[in-house]
């Protein structure tokens, strides 16, 4: 086998800022199988918690892909004001991406894989391409206005049997007496994160109606969940029945042990090589 | 106007190292090397740096922002990266910067085990006109044993169990019965013996005359001690939340300024 060839530093702009990223080569350039942008979470850059999208890249251009990892719009090493970016703005970056990857690669075979709410706005932006076919969506969440209740009542009671479990162990009083945990940290866990605001707008949430342009969305999608990820199988909840009801072909992927980010090596390395089987059949 | 970053790799031995090159509009009055901390810190205090960089390019004065091996874009594995190696990283990268200083002063920062670490490679280094240590870590061995709790605090949350007591972990993790990770980053024993040797007084002696600390949120009771050592260190602190330890939390330019002035520009000049 080649040896693997080093990434190299691209940018490219979007709204006139400019976005960072580390555009990879397929090891053998004579089984060039397409092209992958890699699209990081909420508060993640382009390397993916535990250097997930390192290892993806090197992984899929040993398999003969272009690959991406890039910088969101005021994340990483790219241009604009981090707090104040929002779904559909980081949506224009994912666009903006797959278009810089088709034109320097050249290929015409263009996949958009995304880890948490990276993998939202992976389905965003395919939305807005008809060139994206194939997504790859790992711990996908319920958008905005699908995640509601449910999800909360889901997270609250995953975070409450954990909490309940733990008040049964005498070593947890211990801990909660030393100073090692706190009550507050357990409430935060159950109420689940702040939602980000700007001017009166929910940061996360898009001006479209993504659902209604996913349902409308011709291509296939690969959705990986870890099984003990309470929001990730909220996502799943609702991608599940929807994908089935529009006719998405989809295959759905849980990670048995894994959390949201898939910490342990192990899994890692299921859900690098689960998305590369999948890209690498034309089944769902 | 500040000119853009210019990414670049280097050379450290054999290895590709990956750096950031944050130029200044006309000359610059001083250079700065910063030094991440480890594992998912550096994922989450990335873009503080950035930032902070790009303030202190207002204020002319220029930096270099790398990662080690095995960590960020940088040629390797972290399972195969050791404290000797990080520290020619550290050496290679002050080169990097001298060649890129002219007559500007060189200066030298990190965060949590960057800011240990920079201290410990600081006799391989040349000419380093100030230190600056944002929330050092001060005892290898207390650190780790506290992420060792925090480990087994995050598998109870997750599986209603922890796998093991501490010492009984640790005690198979000593005789290679089982592996040890950290946030997905495995540790090897070498690694963790290494980190868990390191004391940051030890290195008081190769600490030039300007030298700070910067804590976040509030004062840590081990740092004040270090830092009231003879002779002592002035160390201050920011009303800011731990940047290394949230996820959740992005930093913006208003805080990259805010880190430049309170935390970099007052050890500078």
């Amino acid at each position: 086998m080649a040896d693997l060839k080093p990434e190299r530093p691209v940018s490219f702009d979007c709204d006139r800022l400019r976005l960072a990223g580390m555009l990879g080569e397929p090891t053998d350039p004579a089984r060039a199988a397409g092209a992958v942008a890699l699209i990081h979470g909420w508060a993640g850059y382009r390397i993916g918690p535990h250097r997930m999208f390192v290892h993806a890249a090197r992984r899929l251009n040993e398999a003969g892909f272009h690959t991406l990892r890039f910088d969101l719009r005021g994340r990483g090493d790219s241009e604009g004001d981090g707090p104040t970016v929002g779904l559909d703005e980081m949506i224009a970056d994912a666009v903006a991406a797959a278009e810089f990857l088709k034109s320097t690669t050249g290929a015409s075979r263009i996949v958009l894989a995304g880890l948490c709410s990276g993998a939202n706005v992976a389905i965003g932006a395919a939305t807005l391409r008809h060139d994206v076919k194939e997504l790859a969506l790992w711990s996908v969440l319920p958008f905005q206005p699908e995640a509601g209740a449910a999800q909360r009542a889901r997270r609250a009671r995953h975070y409450l049997r954990q909490y309940l479990l733990k008040a049964l162990q005498w070593r947890s009083w211990k801990r909660l007496l030393r100073g090692e945990s706190s009550l507050r940290g357990a409430a935060r866990a159950m109420a689940g994160e702040a939602v980000p605001m700007r001017e009166g707008r929910n940061l996360k949430d898009s001006a479209r109606n993504l659902m209604e342009a996913f349902g409308a969305w011709r291509g296939r999608a690969l959705f990986i969940t870890g099984a003990l990820d309470p929001e990730g199988m909220a996502g799943r909840e609702v991608f599940e029945p929807f994908c089935r009801a529009r006719k998405i072909p989809a295959r759905f992927q849980l990670v048995e042990g894994a959390t949201h980010s898939y910490y342990a090596p192990a899994h890692e390395r299921e859900v690098i090589e689960t998305t590369l089987d999948w890209l690498q059949t034309k089944e769902p | 106007m500040i000119p853009r970053d210019e990414p670049f790799y280097f050379k450290s031995n054999s290895r590709r190292l990956f750096g950031t090159w944050q130029g200044t509009d006309g000359p610059a009055r001083a250079t700065l090397l910063f030094c991440h901390p480890f594992g998912e810190e550096k994922k989450s205090s990335h873009r503080a740096f950035v930032e902070t960089a790009r303030a202190l390019a207002a204020e002319s004065v220029a930096s270099l922002r790398f990662d080690l091996t095995g960590c960020g874009d940088s040629e390797g594995e972290f399972d195969q990266a050791s404290l000797t190696f990080w520290r020619a990283d550290i050496a290679a990268a002050w080169g990097e910067l001298s060649r890129r200083a002219g007559a500007a002063s060189r200066a030298l920062l990190g965060l949590r085990l960057g800011a240990t670490l920079a201290a410990d490679a600081l006799d391989q280094l040349e000419r380093v006109s100030a230190l600056v240590l944002w929330q050092p870590i001060v005892e290898g061995k207390e650190e780790l044993d506290a992420e060792l709790r925090r480990l087994l605090i995050q598998e109870m949350m997750t599986h209603g169990r922890s796998s093991a007591e501490r010492s009984d972990l640790m005690a198979a993790f000593e005789r290679g019965e089982r592996e040890l990770e950290l946030d997905g980053y495995p540790i090897t024993l070498s690694l963790y013996r290494e980190t868990g040797a390191l004391r940051l007084a030890e290195r008081r002696a190769c600490f030039p005359q300007r030298t700070g600390i910067l804590q976040f949120a509030r004062r840590n009771p081990r740092i004040e001690a270090f830092a009231k050592l003879e002779p002592p260190i002035e160390a201050r602190v920011v009303e800011m939340p731990p940047i290394w330890a949230r996820t959740d939390y992005i930093t913006g330019p208003a805080d990259g300024r805010r880190l430049a002035q309170e935390g970099v520009l007052p050890w500078l000049t």
